[in-house]
């Protein structure tokens, strides 16, 4: 029996977003999704994402594209998108992370936990509340205390504070 | 569109962030609200700072740390005052303290010697000093 033609049909899968918008991909590079990848288990080849908006999903192909193509040969240009991909604001790091969390892509949770330890490393405890919107429930003598206990940590580095929230 | 990502619905996510941070931003972080300092008071937080640049990691050592008063101590006591001594004696221009703590501290015979140091502290606070 002569073989099929060398370029075999590459399995596509459909991943539609919360707002019901429709993108093409290879199974093979959407399988790094754990997520993903248990619901083509069980046979599904159009995958509904209904927490993932569309802007958010396509960073997401894009990103699982780049990883999905990952040579020996090409690991510095992978680091380099990388390093591009994290640079973003603080809300659309956040609308990643909470997707990438869903989708159990963990290279993808890696990048970007890292970018937010990178980014949060030198600011301050006000900046870190602006940027993740959360409120100080502390009363003023825990908090005194709670400050006092980490007096230690305010003191060091104190020249290089950073009180941005962005 | 707003996000809808609030992190302390997410402490899996939170926990990866802080697994990230050097002590002194986790120590920043301790003051953010009660969830966050209940996360740092979780030793395995320390545990992870403290070693995770040690490879492979030091085998049977929790059980004495944990004895001794816990990593969180150990870092405070041992780790932290090092990393303070070499960042003063680094040349400009030199690598950043994660790069220090990797390519000078953290051989096996660093950690044997920060674990001795810890011994010594657990003895003059529990043995000398009567408690606390």
């Amino acid at each position: 029996m002569a073989s099929s033609s060398k370029t075999e049909q590459k399995k596509m899968l459909i991943l539609k977003s919360s707002e019901e918008e429709e993108f093409e991909i290879e199974e093979s590079i959407a399988v790094q999704s754990g997520t993903i990848k248990n619901m083509v288990e069980d046979d599904f080849t159009l995958i509904p994402l209904p927490n993932v908006d569309t802007e958010t999903l396509i960073k997401i192909i894009k990103y699982m594209k780049k990883h999905g193509e990952k040579t020996k040969s090409n690991e510095k240009d992978i680091e380099e998108f990388d390093k591009e991909f994290v640079k973003k604001s603080f809300t659309e790091l956040k609308e990643l992370v909470l997707a990438a969390n869903y989708l159990h892509i963990t290279s993808l949770i890696d990048l970007l936990c890292q970018a937010f330890a990178d980014r949060i490393k030198n600011k301050s405890v006000k900046a870190i509340r602006e940027i993740f919107g959360i409120p100080n429930d502390f009363t003023p003598e825990e908090e005194a205390e709670v400050y006092e206990q980490h007096k230690w940590a305010h003191e060091e580095g104190k020249e290089h504070i950073d009180h941005s929230a962005y | 569109m707003g996000s809808n990502f609030f992190i302390n619905d997410n402490q899996d996510v939170l926990i990866e962030i802080l697994k990230r941070l050097d002590g002194r931003s986790l120590g920043v972080c301790a003051c953010v609200c009660k969830l966050w300092c209940g996360i740092t008071r979780n030793d395995s937080l320390w545990e992870h700072l403290c070693f995770r640049h040690v490879s492979p990691p030091p085998e049977g050592v929790r059980t004495v740390v944990v004895a001794l008063g816990g990593y969180r101590r150990l870092y405070m006591v041992c780790v932290r005052p090092v990393l303070n001594r070499l960042r003063k004696w680094r040349p400009i221009g030199m690598e950043t303290d994660a790069e220090i703590v990797r390519r000078v501290y953290w051989t096996r015979h660093e950690v044997e010697l920060s674990l001795s140091l810890f011994c010594v502290d657990y003895y003059e606070r529990v043995l000398l000093g009567g408690g606390g």
